[in-house]
């Protein structure tokens, strides 16, 4: 009975059911799914004990991941409320920009799927920095660059310009 | 499930090649600058394609209005005559990029004399009868507007959002009796009248001016809302009050601003574009330890009044790399506003002379004082000044993407 020591012993989580494409369970705390708007529209009309999502379109690989940033999130925005309410400094905002970088900064397929998949849970935070990567690993390169990078068939119907 | 949302997401047997929504793809695409834009036309069909829609189109405009512009300048002309050059300038990242308009055969008294959307509109310096051209530089297809058979002292060029059309307005001064005989007619007034055309119609349309708008060197025509702007020239002026004439571009109505006579307006002033909204640029020949710009604030029902924005000079400015712009050009130099961080730091700053750094918040604009006199000509990296040649125009270069099909190569 380890728990009966802490005295500001919360309420079991209450907890929902993500199923990626290729079959797996991820249970994940209620407020961190509700990071995705998809889940959170209509979220409240489903019945307690129904709370399993089939994300057809999402892999375990990147639901990992995906989970991994709303987690983060949640908990960083805790900190940084917290931190406001105490008036005392904290450097969370920072910190959470940083961690943002760091978990974007990955191989061109797989900031596909983590592009794909905010878009369609419509995690807008996410959507956009990884938006902004994409942007951003465009930037500065040629059609030729660019379509191998992200594995574009070249049926340009116009000429590519000049490489300088 | 909720999920099944209008998304159309294809996934195929390997994940990479799934598909972006051409929303993302659109999202993705107004966050590059327009050099990015245009490669990314020629990557593939889809990318292409999308980037011709209309909804892309207004979305880049929109984003376009709270964007900083970049510089094309018109260097027609070198000291020495043989090296004849013909080119418009982007100014990039890390260079310039030469926009060629060779097919056009301008002979060098051509000029950019306005810009709007992204398109520039040329015309020669001279009197003679000339054509004068509304030219792309992205796809470089021009229209040529008919000639230009009268002594044009100011150009305005604009866009009529109703109709979707571009419009040119010529500005001169002609004289009540005589109006062949430009010399001669020292006793009489000069009358403002201008010839206004629109994209598609066959000849100018003479437009009598309900005042005299000054039309001395640093005057333009400023093109913001919708309208043409011009300075009420005062000392003309009989009433006294009204202090600015403008032109709506749609109906092609004329409507003042007046001051109340409390009002305290600058000496010498000019019209400028200042950041979207018009102001008056007080003497900005003579920089002393200070400058100021006065914005003008307020409603055609709430009355007009000025805002006073005082711009502290400083001698330097180390390690910025800006964009720039040029506000509003006179015979010694220009004004030009240095927007956000783009330029390598290069020769440019430290040949200048002066620079005004803007202390409202609201703008995060730096206005910087070029004195032609004293810049080398190579100094803005393409060549901007040479004794002869101020041709300048002011593009936002954002838009560029917007205007139709992409042909453009650059040089």
């Amino acid at each position: 009975m380890k728990d009966s020591f802490n005295p500001s012993i919360e309420p079991p989580k209450k907890t929902v059911t993500l199923v990626s494409s290729d079959g797996y369970d991820f249970e994940v705390e209620e407020e961190v799914a509700l990071e995705s708007q998809v889940i959170k529209d209509g979220f409240e009309d489903k019945a307690v004990d129904d709370r399993e999502y089939l994300l057809f379109n999402v892999h375990s690989d990147t639901l990992e991941l995906i989970i991994k940033y709303c987690e983060k999130h949640v908990s960083s925005r805790k900190s940084i409320s917290a931190a406001a309410a105490s008036s005392s400094s904290s450097n969370g905002e920072e910190a959470l920009k940083e961690w943002d970088e760091h978990f974007i900064s990955v191989d061109t397929n797989t900031l596909y799927d983590i592009l794909m998949a905010a878009d369609y849970l419509n995690i807008k935070s996410l959507l956009d920095l990884a938006i902004q990567k994409v942007a951003d690993t465009i930037h500065g390169r040629s059609p030729e660059q660019i379509r191998k990078k992200f594995n574009i068939e070249n049926d340009s119907i116009i000429d590519p310009w000049a490489s300088e | 499930m909720d999920l099944a949302r209008t998304v159309t997401l294809k996934l195929s047997s390997e994940r990479e090649n799934a598909d972006l929504s051409s929303d993302i793809i659109y999202q993705i695409l107004l966050r590059l600058p327009i050099e990015d834009i245009l490669r990314c036309k020629s990557v593939c069909k889809t990318w292409y394609e999308l980037t011709r829609e209309s909804h892309f189109i207004s979305l880049q405009m929109s984003k376009a209005l709270c964007q900083p512009s970049r510089v094309i300048l018109a260097p027609w002309l070198h000291i020495c005559y043989e090296d004849y050059r013909n080119s418009l300038f982007l100014i990039g990242e890390e260079k310039c990029s030469e926009i060629p308009i060779n097919h056009l055969n301008l002979t060098d008294d051509y000029r950019v004399r306005g810009s709007c959307n992204g398109l520039l509109f040329i015309a020669s310096i001279y009197e003679s009868n000339h054509s004068a051209f509304i030219y792309n530089p992205i796809t470089r297809e021009y229209k040529e507007l008919p000639n230009i058979d009268f002594y044009t002292v100011l150009f305005g060029f604009g866009f009529d959002s109703i109709h979707k059309k571009y419009k040119v307005i010529c500005v001169y001064r002609s004289y009540y009796g005589d109006s062949d005989d430009y010399e001669g007619s020292d006793t009489e007034a000069p009358v403002t009248t201008g010839a206004i055309i629109t994209e598609g119609e066959s000849s100018w349309r003479k437009l009598e001016f309900p005042y005299q708008v000054c039309c001395d060197g640093g005057s333009d025509t400023i093109f913001l809302n919708g309208a043409f702007h011009w300075m009420i020239d005062w000392e003309d002026s009989t009433t006294g009050s009204e202090r600015i004439l403008s032109l709506d571009v749609s109906n092609e109505k004329f409507h003042t601003i007046s001051f109340t006579p409390s009002t305290e307006l600058p000496h010498y002033w000019f019209l400028i574009n200042f950041v979207g909204h018009l102001a008056f640029v007080k003497d900005y020949n003579t920089l002393s330890s200070s400058s100021q710009i006065w914005q003008i604030v307020g409603s055609e029902s709430n009355g007009w009044s000025l805002s006073r924005y005082c711009c502290k000079h400083l001698f330097e400015i180390n390690g910025l790399n800006c964009v720039f712009r040029v506000l509003n050009w006179f015979s010694g130099g220009f004004l030009i506003t240095v927007d956000v961080v783009i330029i390598e730091q290069q020769a440019v700053f430290k040949r200048m002379n002066k620079v005004g750094k803007f202390t409202q918040t609201m703008v995060s604009s730096t206005y910087i004082m070029i004195d032609r006199r004293r810049i080398d000509p190579s100094a803005l990296t393409c060549n901007v000044v040479t004794e002869r040649n101020v041709a300048v125009a002011t593009i936002d270069v954002n838009l560029l993407c917007s205007i139709r099909d992409n042909n453009y190569k650059p040089g």
